[in-house]
């Protein structure tokens, strides 16, 4: 009896626990997602009361006044390359690390594993300078060649301890029957790592389209915008902000973020623990 | 074969990358832009956005000129952050960058861009063409570095005034105050009611900054202002003690959490009955016009309050003309000359038609269907002193500025005493010596 | 073999990574630490002045604040992050069902931009109109605070900002390596009459003692590197007491226009985050061997 009463309150506890840090990891996002349908008034009031009206008036505000889709359109062309370029340059690096052979390896591989850690900041003021001296301020390269740079060495990892998984045996039997090594990466690596090649995809994505600094320092044009940057289009004189307007634009900028990942969630989850956990 | 095959891709890929990137630009040279369709561009980089009134009045005149045979693409990129705005400008312009016209304060940073050439002389501009006369004198020199010189124009012709609830003052036995010494006294009584006596954005820097500045102006004009930033006054001298003084007074009948409310809140805090008072200038004058503020919501305003043995006068207060237009000497040739010419000649007028006050002197009598509010502002506008105070973030260094605004909030909160902000601050200006 | 040494190969690999890598990370890096010997205000001349930069840096008063400051940031950072992330892993092990569905709604703040989350809880925080923490603390009969305002409050308030939004990533790393410890010891051990903390602390803590090293470390230095929660929340303030090493840097370099002093600052971060990449790396060292 005893046993049992102590195993319902066990069970009860874990339950309220489970279901609090669910509410508190999902409350935040549902309210974000909510404020963008609710009057601008109502926002600055009572933001926390239950939403009285539901309007789409925001939304109207950020097609008229503002180039939003323009900015959307803008970042995905930024993501599509930026992804691309990443993917390509990762895993052809990470297969010399990973399986080839030649001196200084290990130095090659810790080299790119500094980037890891540098915060874009740093590298701002230098790389504006050098971008001004060849023409590439206010250009779409300007942001996508630092967001590839900087996202190199996450990518390098997840690649590394991926291949490391491939056993050497598949190369050289490959390599016996004549393959040359270009063709080991295509016809074997390549395949054999199409689902990591989604988790860097997906990883990737997050970062890249989120990307504030590089945008707002290197891209003057309002036609090259990207969306992180155009939320500043809703501030008025003396920063008198439209709240309503800005939350529809954050709910806007969010939810291909949103998308990529409920489609792609367990290879993104995948990728953090494959970086992290080499069993 | 494959090595080929791996090749091409990766040809294609970058060839991609580069084109949709466009990269080719060439941005170095000083040649003027042309567009596509043969236009001349003109790259306005802005810290207003693109719907406000001063943009929308910009792109009309552009049109009107273009329909005279003008032949201008005025393209206007903004980032209406204001901080995130001067990081940018200060990074294009470190970068050999600079647009070919942007917004501009009489900054030091603008007196050492001036000094380098790297500015256009608007006095000898607007002598040019003729112009200079047409302006309200306090909205052009509002555009005057401390050395007296004139890089930009003025878009706005702005004052700065406190709304308060009549309500509240009627129910607390206070009247609008006419010295800072009552508005403190109208604090109090206001707090003792249960009212929170001032609603302010924190957040953004220059409302605190407006309350520190009035002692000063109120004392001394602009020169206590003008000898801090050259060094011949400390923050240790009376107007600077004065204003720390305030500071610290009037800090605790702000809305707690101020410093992190942006002033729509501020704003929103006033105008939902739950602040006395809330200070601001023309340009949200619209949010207080009968036709559009809430219900039974019964306000007035009164501008900057004064002090004993003052030396400016009662219609002396903050009017300036906010940000100016800035031009690109580089870029600036006949074209863009005649351009702009066509811009002044024009641009009041367009703008007074939008419902601002605008810059130069306008026509206002097909004012009449305008709102009695705006009428009421425009009336004390044209009866305004000589000396219009200056703002603090105009005048001083960035750094000093920087450091102002850090130490503010805590002495308003009184986690700082006046003595050690004063410190503060007189170590800023003692580091930032020229 | 010698396909595998080709040389021309290992750089037709090796080489677009390594070029643009070097060219927009590591170049600048080097360009900043240039910077950081001058006094360069962004307009007119450079002036050469040694290292007079890192000796002011010892005797400003904001650095170290900023310094000290960053060390709680991290703290905070990671005892969240660690911390909850490792009780939610070890709960999600007992569940059965609906576990996809958890660890998806745990991770969603993760893939959101920063600066949503920083509007966000600056709107959570908020005194007036009165915030959600606020409405809680009424609820405890408490008297609203001003979070973000708050001398002692603003570090820690804008620390857990971003130790919250990244427990989604930890509670993952976490669990993955849990539940690759062997169900057969775990039941041996159950049936000897272990209790479920002593299995957590005698059995399973050891067994992911790597994987726990590792998430410390990734997690110290993701809270080095923390920027932009603070910078669009509080700015650092008030009077620098949410003040970081990046925001410091961001502000000297940007607002004061000190770009030498900024770079000054930016050289210190750069060799506090190579610390942490040697530990990184000496952790997978041991790993290999």
């Amino acid at each position: 009896m005893d046993y049992i009463l102590k195993k319902r309150i066990r069970k009860c506890v874990y339950w309220s626990v489970m279901i609090a840090f669910l509410i508190i990891q999902a409350y935040p996002i549902i309210w974000l997602l909510l404020a963008a349908f609710r009057p601008n008034m109502e926002l600055l009031t009572e933001p926390f009361s239950f939403p009285k009206t539901l309007t789409l008036e925001n939304f109207r505000t950020i097609f008229t006044t503002s180039h939003i889709l323009t900015y959307i359109k803008n970042s995905a062309i930024i993501s599509v390359i930026s992804l691309l370029l990443i993917v390509v340059f990762s895993s052809m690096a990470s297969f010399a690390i990973a399986k080839m052979v030649f001196r200084g390896k290990k130095k090659i591989y810790r080299y790119f594993l500094i980037g890891l850690t540098i915060p874009y900041a740093v590298t701002l003021i230098p790389l504006f300078t050098m971008f001004a001296r060849i023409g590439l301020v206010d250009t779409r390269l300007s942001v996508i060649l630092p967001l590839v740079a900087f996202q190199l060495p996450v990518s390098i990892m997840l690649f590394v301890s991926f291949y490391s998984f491939i056993p050497d045996e598949i190369i050289e039997a490959a390599i016996i029957d004549g393959t040359s090594i270009y063709g080991i990466y295509t016809k074997i690596i390549v395949p054999l790592s199409l689902n990591t090649i989604l988790t860097v995809l997906a990883m990737n994505f997050i970062t890249v389209w989120n990307d504030y600094t590089f945008s707002l320092v290197f891209i003057n044009s309002t036609e090259l915008k990207t969306i992180s940057t155009g939320l500043t289009d809703f501030i008025g004189p003396r920063g008198l902000k439209d709240w309503g307007a800005t939350y529809a634009a954050i709910a806007l900028s969010i939810l291909p973020t949103l998308a990529i990942y409920f489609s792609l969630n367990k290879k993104m989850t995948a990728g953090m623990t494959l970086g992290a956990v080499k069993s | 074969m494959n090595f080929k095959k791996i090749k091409t891709i990766g040809t294609a890929a970058l060839a991609a990358a580069t084109v949709l990137a466009g990269c080719g630009k060439e941005t170095t040279s000083t040649a003027p832009e042309t567009a596509s369709d043969g236009m001349r561009e003109i790259h306005y980089f802005s810290s207003r956005s693109a719907s406000d009134d001063t943009m929308v009045t910009l792109q009309e005149i552009t049109e009107a000129y273009n329909s005279q045979g003008g032949n201008i693409k005025l393209v206007i990129d903004s980032n209406a952050d204001r901080s995130a705005y001067d990081q940018k400008l200060r990074t294009m312009i470190a970068g050999n960058q600079m647009p070919d016209m942007f917004d501009l304060d009489a900054t030091p940073y603008a007196v050492e861009l001036g000094e380098q050439g790297k500015l256009t002389d608007m006095d000898a501009f607007l002598d040019e063409i003729g112009e200079k006369d047409n302006y309200i004198p306090l909205a052009l020199n509002y555009g005057r570095t401390a050395e007296g010189k004139l890089y930009t124009l003025p878009l706005e012709l702005s004052t700065e005034m406190i709304w308060y609830n009549t309500d509240m003052f009627a129910d607390a036995g206070v009247e609008a105050p006419e010295t800072l010494d009552d508005l403190l006294a109208a604090c109090k009584a206001l707090e003792e009611k249960g009212y929170t006596p001032f609603g302010i954005g924190g957040a953004d820097g220059w409302p605190l900054l407006r309350l520190l500045a009035a002692y000063p102006f109120r004392m001394s004009g602009n020169d206590f202002l003008n000898q801090l930033a050259s060094g011949e006054a400390t923050m240790s001298d009376a107007e600077g003690i004065a204003a720390s003084e305030f500071m610290a007074e009037i800090g605790q009948y702000f809305q707690p959490g101020f410093t992190t409310t942006d002033v729509a809140t501020g704003l929103n805090l006033f105008l939902s009955g739950k602040c006395a008072m809330y200070p601001t200038g023309t340009w949200e004058l619209n949010y207080f016009t009968d036709e559009n503020r809430p219900e039974g919501l019964n306000v007035s305003y009164f501008y900057m309050p004064t002090c004993d043995g003052a030396v400016t006068g009662a219609n002396e207060y903050w009017a300036f003309g906010g940000i100016g237009l800035a031009v690109n000497p580089d870029k600036f040739d006949d074209e863009y000359k005649d351009y702009l010419s066509f811009v002044v000649k024009n641009y009041s007028s367009a703008y007074f038609a939008h419902q601002h006050l605008a810059p130069q002197k306008v026509n206002t009598d097909d004012a009449s269907d305008f709102d009695a509010l705006f009428l009421q502002v425009m009336d004390d506008t044209a009866k305004i002193g000589d000396t219009a105070a200056r703002p603090w973030d105009v005048v001083l260094n960035e750094d000093v500025i920087a450091t102002i605004n850090d130490n503010l909030p805590g002495l308003c909160m009184g986690e700082e005493t006046p003595e050690e902000f004063v410190d503060a601050v007189n170590e800023a200006l003692e580091s930032n010596r020229r | 073999m010698k396909v595998l040494r080709d040389k021309k190969a290992i750089a037709f690999f090796l080489l677009p990574a390594f070029i643009v890598y070097t060219i927009l990370v590591m170049i600048p890096i080097a360009v900043s630490l240039y910077y950081s010997l001058i006094e360069w205000n962004g307009l007119g001349a450079k002036k050469f002045v040694g290292i007079s930069n890192f000796t002011k840096l010892f005797g400003d008063s904001v650095f170290l604040r900023a310094f000290g400051n960053n060390l709680v940031y991290i703290v905070i950072v990671m005892t969240l992050q660690l911390g909850f992330g490792f009780i939610i892993a070890v709960l999600l092990t007992y569940l059965k069902k609906g576990r996809g569905f958890i660890q998806t709604v745990y991770y969603i703040p993760s893939v959101i931009t920063v600066i949503a989350i920083a509007q966000l809880f600056t709107c959570f925080y908020s005194y007036e109109p009165l915030g959600l923490f606020n409405i809680f603390r009424q609820l405890f009969g408490l008297e609203p605070l001003a979070f973000l305002s708050e001398y002692k409050m603003a570090l820690p308030a804008v620390a857990s900002v971003e130790g919250w939004q990244y427990i989604g990533i930890y509670m993952i790393i976490f669990y993955s390596a849990l539940s690759s410890v062997s169900p057969d010891i775990l039941e041996a051990a159950r049936i000897d009459g272990a209790t479920e903390l002593q299995l957590l602390f005698k059995v399973r803590i050891p067994a992911i003692a790597n994987v726990i090293m590792l998430a410390c470390i990734l997690s110290l230095v993701g809270a080095l590197r923390g920027f932009a929660a603070p910078m669009n929340m509080t700015k650092g303030g008030p009077n620098h007491r949410s003040e970081i090493l990046a925001t410091y840097m961001y502000k000297k370099a940007f607002t004061s226009r000190d770009y030498g002093y900024g770079s000054a600052i930016a050289v210190v971060i750069v060799v506090l985050s190579i610390i942490g990449v040697l530990l990184i790396s000496r952790y997978m060292d041991k790993e290999d061997a």
